[in-house]
């Protein structure tokens, strides 16, 4: 495989996705790539509180939180990079942005959100390696993956 | 007759609290029949449970053995926004044999129109893999059903979220018709306009997707000028509704404008699908603010049994004919043009 010039990384605000986000960044500082940041935008994005009121407020402080807090190590690093919101869930969500913007690989934390610690249903990691055509990278909770530099 | 298939007393699927996805919604619905004067029309049916072999029409086993456990492991997040319980596998069950018992009770000819009140939802649930809040797709297993014994099925998916999982399950499949109007950009992100089914059923997938702001007037086009026509070339003997109220304007999870009255108005025109009395079944999808889901339900139901609730006026003026007419130059073979065959 030639070095990855185009990453797509998930970003959900998780401990694991920060390592993601990480092991992403010294990817493409090592490579000279691209990050591209996705998050997925679920149904419960377009409903703020237990009023269940309806909140363009509400996406916009994911915007922020996606684009500020979740993404502050990538803000702070030099490689080239994007910040997507994207709709649907996290396996669609990156799957289709890897498919659209031609991403080599796929890297995303070990478990996020969602999913059920030692049962695969509802993995976005399981899923993704199941599911995609390209290079997946699961990174544990440790963030220890494969070098970068290798 | 109004066939009603719902037993909320039976419901322990509970996505916890403040989750827009609650059992509340189910008595709405139910008050909506009430508020419509229908209660003395309505047959209700025993409620039931899908057994393994209806579901895995759409539901590998493999699947269903891993959501049955995980739920008898107590459940958890499934995704950001879906949430299983313990009391969610038995629930599904009853959901999707709730789709199984309208049809079933339509075939025998017990009344005129079946209304499936029942949760979770399930036009997004895929055929491995649950999400949306959906675990098991309701209206996909009462389809299938119908397909297997020789029946063309045609699903309206009005629901203002794209059923990205029905679509799936029937992409490549020439015995069922999935159209589908929805909000667009919006969760789950599918629902293109060029999403027409795959080789095996090229044109059997028809998307009408909508901007925000969209009225009930621009979704009664998508029926009349591109469903209606892709369906009289289907010849449907079965008319199946994914029934989604949130494309209301009191809806808190997404931006169309709909009314009561169009929920009617929609209901009415998609009733002359069906080619006889006795082959319409509404089956419940979203719908989040209680009283809109009431008022619509009331509406529709009242619609289709030739009921006078309307207490909504229908809405006009809204953006999106563009769309529908970009879906009728692609369902619609124009004078001397090519329409999806």
């Amino acid at each position: 495989m030639s070095a990855p010039r185009r990453i797509v990384v998930g970003v959900d605000g998780s401990q694991d996705a920060q390592l993601a986000l990480r092991w992403a960044i010294d990817m493409a500082g090592a490579t000279g790539g691209e990050v591209v940041a996705v998050h997925a935008l679920g149904l419960l994005a377009h409903v703020a509180g237990s009023d269940l009121e309806s909140s363009q407020g509400h996406l916009d402080q994911i915007r922020a939180l996606f684009e500020g807090d979740w993404c502050a190590a990538l803000g702070a690093s030099s490689v080239t990079q994007r910040c997507l919101l994207v709709d649907g869930n996290p396996v669609t969500a990156l799957l289709g942005a890897a498919a659209e913007l031609g991403a080599d690989l796929i890297v995303v934390g070990s478990r996020g959100t969602g999913g059920f610690a030692g049962l695969q249903l509802g993995s976005t990691s399981h899923q993704l390696v199941q599911h995609s055509d390209r290079p997946v990278v699961v990174v544990p909770p440790t963030g220890r993956g494969p070098s970068p530099g290798a | 007759m109004l066939l009603l298939a719902a037993s909320p007393e039976l419901d322990r699927h509970d996505a916890g609290a403040g989750h827009p996805e609650r059992r509340a919604r189910l008595d709405a619905a139910l008050a909506g029949i009430d508020d419509a004067g229908l209660r003395d029309a309505v047959v209700a049916l025993e409620p039931r449970r899908a057994s393994e072999d209806e579901l895995t029409r759409v539901h590998p086993a493999p699947y269903l053995e891993a959501l049955h456990a995980f739920c008898d492991a107590g459940g958890g997040a499934l995704d950001p926004d879906t949430v299983a319980v313990a009391g969610s596998w038995d629930t599904a069950l009853l959901a999707a044999g709730a789709a199984l018992a309208a049809v079933d009770g339509l075939a025998s000819g017990r009344g005129d129109v079946a209304f499936v009140a029942a949760r979770p939802p399930g036009h997004h649930a895929l055929s491995d893999e649950p999400m949306g809040f959906c675990l098991l797709n309701n209206v996909a297993v009462a389809a299938a059903t119908l397909a297997d014994r020789g029946e063309r099925v045609l699903i309206v998916d009005w629901d203002v979220h794209h059923g990205n999982g029905t679509q799936a399950i029937f992409w490549d499949d020439p015995r069922v018709l999935y159209v589908s109007t929805h909000q667009w950009p919006l969760y789950p992100g599918t629902g293109r306009i060029g999403e027409t089914g795959g080789p095996g059923a090229p044109g059997l997938t028809v998307n009408v997707p909508l901007p925000p702001r969209a009225t009930g007037d621009v979704l009664l086009r998508a029926i009349d000028d591109v469903m209606a026509p892709v369906v009289e070339r289907f010849a449907p003997t079965w008319v199946l509704v994914s029934a989604g109220f949130d494309a209301h304007r009191a809806d808190p999870m997404a931006g169309l404008e709909l009314t009561a009255g169009d929920f009617a108005d929609m209901a009415a025109r998609v009733q002359r699908f069906a080619p006889r009395t006795g082959r319409l079944a509404l089956i419940l999808e979203g719908g989040y603010d209680l009283d809109a889901l009431r008022l619509s339900v009331g509406a529709s139901l009242a619609a289709v049994l030739g009921g006078r609730f309307r207490p909504e006026a229908a809405s006009g003026g809204g953006p999106g004919t563009e769309a529908v007419d970009a879906a009728r130059l692609l369902h619609v073979a124009p004078p001397g043009g090519a329409g999806v065959r």
